[in-house]
């Protein structure tokens, strides 16, 4: 496979992963957060600050970007999951600000706007040396964490737990009565969906191999609402097709037009009044 | 002992009583029925009872454990079930699905995601049992959003049944169903009572009064009078309000 | 030594206070919108940044600033009246649905802001010279203006909701809007006319400040921040509250700015919402029916 479109399929597979992970928190629990760029950045400051500081190996920076994600997710969640919708949105948001201005402003830590650069090393597994800078070995790695990513978030989904989610969902109050906390469960849904950005985000730095306080940014909190909305909600598989049909738009139209933000602007304000469980739910009829 | 106690239950909501010091005691086995005019405070009662309103004063208890002001969830995994006045369903799960849901959370580990949603079958089938008791089982797989309203009322209280309560607490079962319908759940809860303690509010005063056990009228929040069917009938206060309505 | 320190606390406590009722303006447009439609307006921020926007062209066409605060209600409110019938109607009493629409608008305003006045932080010079002695500070005139004039829009705005019968028509579709249209008043005009009062007091907002900050075409993020944490602390679709917050806020801000950066003062008062929230998720004088 050529380069270019090889290393844009790897940034492809690590938006797939953070769009299905916001389905969690956005299709499967209706909570429609605009933190997330909290967790992509965290994930990707989380893997690059363990290579820099801590040598860590990329295995275990991703491991602690994980972590690291689930943790900030368990925090902000606690307060944030028992918020009504208009406060939730906002107060989402409100991290999501305050983290970027405090990156942007604690730029010994983060690099700023400028962000910061690692140099990848080999992994060692099983006796086997592995490099990244190898371009197919680069590629099977991604591919390897998006898949396990998938196939965890779908075991997730269809098991009892998943029927829980939606059944908060759909009727809030008759889960309750039927023996469930809703609180716990939002939260659950949060800390998963947190955890699961932030891996997005630590494999998008190893794609990138910087990390930058602008993935702490508002357009990282809403490029996956848009996902979700185009590919279609609670469905997994929707938001992989988001992120298809998005592609075009993130690559193209931003490398052309530095003001792309004003198409990008009118597409969302689009969608919203057009379908609004998607194309995938378009597709099935719902 | 009783099996659900009502002590001095108040609830104001600013400057208005919906309920003035109200005492229920349901034995275990009874079958007993609430009725009273519009506005009487009649689901107002059951929303205290099941947790969804904290009261003002007073105390509710189930099977002897205070339950007073506790969330919905925890009461219900105490043992009580409840339906709702207006179906309260899952528009985008089926009925088997939903009964399913309810059944789950009796579980140890609801959560498990490795548990497999079709091959638990001891869950499986006592949700196919619960389809077959209220005759959904031919239209299990259909969306909630898409039966009629008589067969949502069916599916609440075959999910009011799913989390195995010892008490049933059913608002107006049969308002907005058909004569056939409400026959047919009619029937349902007659079978029901023979298993279970079900308190019933109804707003046709003549099933109630074919049916339960003991009759609680409620008027402006307060219990005006309590007794059996016979002695409800001949009472003067609750003949007046009735006609006078 | 002492007294200098006062006095200057005492100059960033009154700068905050100036900035908190500045803020109080937007802040009350921002709650305004949400209360009346159910709005979570992220372009409120912009609108602010638009205001200062407009003052500068307008200085440097007319070469007067004060024509500004004729001007610019005018044309934001030509700008905002269709974006709301047009654009916002479907989305309103959807507050999750509004925030991300609205955060799509602010992405368009700030572009073409960027690409007509271009990306150079631009000043304007002080309409007022001069400054008041008091305590030992030496306080620009010009700054005691823009405190003077917020009050005069506020205390109107009150005087508008509580004694007027226009007014009592906003409180009451405000409360329930069914109530309200069976009741005969035309709830459209009503919409349309609250949005754009929510829009035209952000503009001000930033007419007024255009003089002591620069104008950016980013400048509306950091201000939209801010309100956000205090319609947060004040409870949404709570005037007094907003009002009270934003003072609060604004002066305790004002001296944290002392201590810490400006970053760490936002971070301070960020913290304190945080603080709100764990013991009361519907902010301090907020009624959200829970």
């Amino acid at each position: 496979m050529p380069r270019g479109p090889r290393s844009l399929a790897m940034q492809t597979m690590a938006f797939c992963i953070f769009a299905m992970a916001y389905d969690l928190c956005f299709g499967y629990t209706n909570q429609c957060s605009l933190g997330h760029s909290v967790f992509f950045g965290v994930g990707a400051y989380g893997v690059v600050l363990s290579l820099l500081h801590l040598q860590s190996g990329i295995l275990l920076g991703l491991l602690i970007a994980f972590v690291a994600g689930m943790v900030v997710a368990f925090l902000m969640g606690s307060i944030c999951v028992r918020l009504t919708e208009a406060y939730f949105v906002i107060v989402t948001a409100l991290f999501s600000a305050i983290f970027h201005l405090l990156s942007l402003d604690m730029t010994w830590l983060t690099g700023g706007d400028d962000g910061l650069s690692v140099t990848l090393p080999d992994i060692s597994v099983g006796g086997v040396r592995l490099s990244l800078y190898d371009p197919m070995t680069n590629y099977y790695f991604i591919l390897v964490f998006f898949l396990a990513s998938y196939l965890l978030m779908r075991r997730i989904t269809e098991a009892p737990l998943g029927k829980v989610f939606i059944s908060i969902r759909e009727n809030e109050k008759r889960a309750a009565f039927l023996g469930y906390d809703p609180f716990r469960y939002k939260l659950a849904a949060f800390v998963l969906s947190g955890a699961f950005t932030a891996l997005a985000g630590s494999i998008y730095a190893l794609t990138l191999r910087y990390a930058t306080a602008d993935l702490f940014g508002l357009y990282w909190s809403i490029i996956p609402i848009v996902w979700c909305l185009i590919g279609g909600v609670g469905t997994l598989v929707g938001p992989c097709i988001g992120v298809a049909l998005m592609f075009f738009f993130q690559y193209y139209v931003s490398a052309w037009w530095t003001h792309y933000l004003i198409l990008f602007g009118v597409l969302i304000l689009v969608i919203l009044r057009t379908s609004r469980k998607g194309l995938l739910g378009y597709l099935l009829g719902r | 002992m009783a099996i659900l106690e009502v002590r001095e239950i108040t609830k104001n909501f600013g400057g208005l009583t919906a309920l003035k010091d109200v005492c229920l005691s349901v034995q275990e086995g009874e079958l007993r029925g609430i009725i009273g005019p519009n506005g009487a405070g009649k689901t107002t009662l059951f929303n205290v009872i099941s947790g969804d309103l904290k009261p003002t004063g007073g105390k509710v208890y189930l099977q002897g454990e205070d339950i007073t002001g506790l969330p919905p969830h925890k009461i219900c995994k105490k043992g009580l079930g409840r339906t709702f006045q207006l179906t309260m369903v899952f528009p985008e799960l089926t009925v088997y699905e939903s009964i399913w849901v309810g059944i789950n959370s009796r579980k140890e580990k609801p959560w498990d995601p490795f548990r497999s949603f079709e091959k638990d079958s001891d869950v499986s089938e006592r949700a196919e049992e619960l389809c077959r008791i209220v005759g959904l089982y031919e239209k299990r797989d259909e969306l909630a959003s898409n039966l009629s309203y008589g067969d949502q009322k069916a599916l609440e209280i075959a999910m009011a049944l799913s989390t195995d309560p010892a008490v049933l607490l059913l608002d107006e079962p049969t308002q907005g169903v058909s004569p056939k319908e409400a026959e047919g759940l009619i029937e349902l809860i007659v079978e029901l009572s023979k298993r279970m303690t079900i308190v019933l509010i109804e707003h046709s005063v003549d099933v109630v009064l074919r049916l339960c056990h003991k009759v609680t009228v409620l008027n402006e929040g307060r219990v005006i009078a309590e007794g059996s069917p016979e002695e409800i009938s001949r009472n003067k206060e609750v003949q007046r309000i009735y006609l006078g309505t | 030594m002492a007294s200098e320190v006062a006095s200057a606390l005492l100059f960033y406590l009154v700068n905050g206070l100036i900035w908190g009722l500045i803020i109080a303006l937007i802040a009350l447009g921002l709650s305004f919108i949400f209360g009346v439609m159910g709005i979570v307006n992220m372009a409120h921020g912009d609108l602010y940044m638009l205001g200062a926007v407009f003052a500068y062209w307008i200085f440097s066409a007319l070469g007067n600033f004060w024509l500004s605060l004729l001007i610019v209600p005018v044309a934001i409110g030509l700008l905002a009246a269709p974006t709301e019938r047009l654009i916002l109607r479907p989305f309103e009493g959807h507050p999750a649905v509004t925030m991300i629409a609205t955060a799509g608008l602010s992405f368009i305003l700030q572009q073409l802001v960027l690409m007509t006045y271009g990306g150079v932080p631009k000043e304007l010079p002080m309409p007022l010279q001069g400054s008041f002695d008091f305590l030992g500070v030496a306080y620009p005139l010009y700054r005691l203006f823009i405190a003077a004039l917020s009050l005069v829009i506020i205390a109107s705005v009150w005087l508008f909701l509580h004694r007027t019968d226009y007014g009592i028509l906003v409180r009451a579709s405000m409360q329930d809007k069914e109530i309200a249209s069976a009741m005969g008043i035309n709830v459209n005009t009503v919409l349309v006319f609250t949005f754009v009062l929510g829009c035209v007091l952000a503009a001000v907002g930033g007419v007024l400040a255009a003089p002591v900050t620069q104008v950016f075409y980013l400048m509306g993020n950091d201000v939209i921040l801010l309100c956000f944490i205090v319609v947060i602390i004040g409870g949404l679709g709570s005037l007094g509250g907003t009002l009270v917050a934003a003072l609060v806020l604004g002066g305790v801000e004002g001296l944290l700015a002392y201590f810490l950066s400006p970053t760490g003062a936002r971070a301070a008062v960020f913290a304190f919402m945080v603080g709100v929230l764990i013991l009361r998720p519907q902010g301090l004088f907020g009624t959200q029916r829970g």
